[in-house]
């Protein structure tokens, strides 16, 4: 006969209230609305419904012993407590819960802060910065020339293009240079100057579209930092220049400032 | 102005306090009635309802009372679950059981409360219970839910089992009306 319902509507009227005021829960609502349209389901909700009135009846007839209700007056003076919020505050699950989003926020503000100092071509940064650590003199091309001139030097002597070094480090001298293919297979060139602890990279800017970004009148330096190196980046027609140095990134920006000077 | 403010907020909270208070003494009678249903005997229905209040008095005393309702009727089947834990306990046994006669209500009516208690008082845990609970008529079945910490399934299994087991002994114990 119930078989018309679902397990859950079958639940529900099993537990049906006995006071005939219509539940405020919704599901009970639905549920008893729904067996009073099947014939079968209504007759044996109310012949239920007629057996727990009875039994309700006869509870509400246990007598209150005298003793019992010497405590009726007393317990007008009991009054519940509502929680304070600072109670509430220090309930163990709030302290979890409250736990738990300041360390999420904290992970949060950590990558956001990370992103900040992301940029195109960042990844490729840290890892010149790896070799800069790692390189030695015999890995290199002897040269012995300004850092002007590396220009053309890489573009007659490797056809790369735009692969120029910046004027304020024009005048300093190199001592050997070197092209290399990374991971991605484009091509690095890679200078060693005079000037101990400081070298210079040139590789190809990642970009999707190089025609729509314009190259900025004055360089635009990005700094990336690691192996006790500091790396600072400017992108100039599709080619980023990085200059890395021995040192914190504050050091190498005081370089910077001292070299625009 | 301020003033009127504050004697507003004075008045609800007070107001606050006496419904709070109020619905706590309301429910008295019907937590005296749910350890009789419990316990099948006045002594120790008496006994768990007043060990109730008196933990209620002692965490109003200290301002710890949960005004929750259903606070006291938990702490009041804790109390009869304990008093009970060394008294006859019911055999493990499969009750006959029998869908509900249209005589039925006729047939309760030829019960005394005392005896209701007795059969309640008789059916194994959670059962009893979910009974006493339900009988009183006073609880949603979310509210019996949280008190009796089961699923809407099982509350629903208990109670109907319980249904037509009542039946079955009311067929044996009262004559057809």
């Amino acid at each position: 006969m119930r078989r018309w319902l679902s397990r859950r509507k079958r639940d529900l009227l099993e537990c049906a209230p006995i006071s005939e005021t219509p539940p405020s829960d919704r599901a009970m609502r639905s549920a008893l609305e729904t067996a009073r349209t099947i014939p079968t389901a209504a007759a044996t909700l109310s012949a239920q419904h007629q057996f727990d009135v009875a039994l309700a009846n006869l509870v509400q007839r246990i007598a209150i012993p005298h003793e019992a209700k010497e405590w009726f007056v007393n317990a007008a003076l009991m009054k519940g407590a509502k929680r304070s919020w600072k109670k509430t505050a220090r309930h163990p699950a709030i302290l979890a819960t409250g736990l738990a989003i300041l360390v999420l926020a904290g992970i949060a503000v950590f990558f956001f802060v990370e992103r900040l100092h992301e940029f195109p071509g960042s990844t490729t940064a840290k890892k010149m910065l790896v070799m800069a650590s790692n390189a030695s003199r015999s890995q290199f091309e002897p040269l012995h020339t300004d850092a002007i001139n590396l220009g053309d030097y890489f573009f007659m002597k490797f056809q790369l293009e735009h692969f120029d070094i910046p004027m304020q480090f024009a005048d300093l001298h190199v001592r050997g240079a070197r092209v290399f293919e990374d991971e991605d297979g484009q091509r690095v060139a890679h200078v060693l100057l005079a000037e101990r602890g400081v070298q210079f990279f040139l590789y190809p800017a990642e970009r999707s579209d190089p025609a729509r970004t314009p190259t900025p009148a004055r360089p635009i330096w990005r700094y990336v930092g690691g192996e006790g190196w500091a790396g600072a980046v400017a992108d100039r027609d599709g080619v980023c220049f990085m200059i890395a140095m021995r040192g914190t990134e504050q050091e190498l920006r005081s370089y910077l400032a001292d070299r625009q000077r | 102005m301020q003033r009127l403010a504050r004697d507003s907020h004075g008045l609800q909270l007070s107001n606050l306090e006496k419904e709070q208070t109020s619905q706590f003494s309301q429910s008295l009678p019907q937590l005296y009635r749910f350890c009789f249903l419990m316990t099948g005997d006045t002594e120790r229905a008496l006994k768990a309802f007043q060990t109730t209040l008196r933990e209620a008095a002692l965490l109003a005393s200290r301002g710890q009372l949960p005004a929750d309702r259903l606070w006291s009727f938990h702490e009041a089947r804790h109390q009869c679950l304990h008093l009970s834990k060394d008294g006859v306990q019911p055999e493990p046994m499969k009750m006959p059981e029998e869908s509900i006669a249209p005589d039925a209500a006729g047939r309760v009516a030829q019960l005394d409360a005392d005896q209701l208690a007795a059969w309640i008082s008789a059916a194994p845990e959670p059962q009893r219970s979910a009974l006493a609970f339900f009988y009183l008529n006073e609880f949603s079945h979310r509210e019996m839910q949280n008190l009796l910490d089961v699923k809407m399934s099982e509350l629903a299994s208990l109670i109907s089992r319980g249904r037509s087991q009542f039946q079955a002994w009311l067929n044996t114990v009262t004559a057809t009306p």
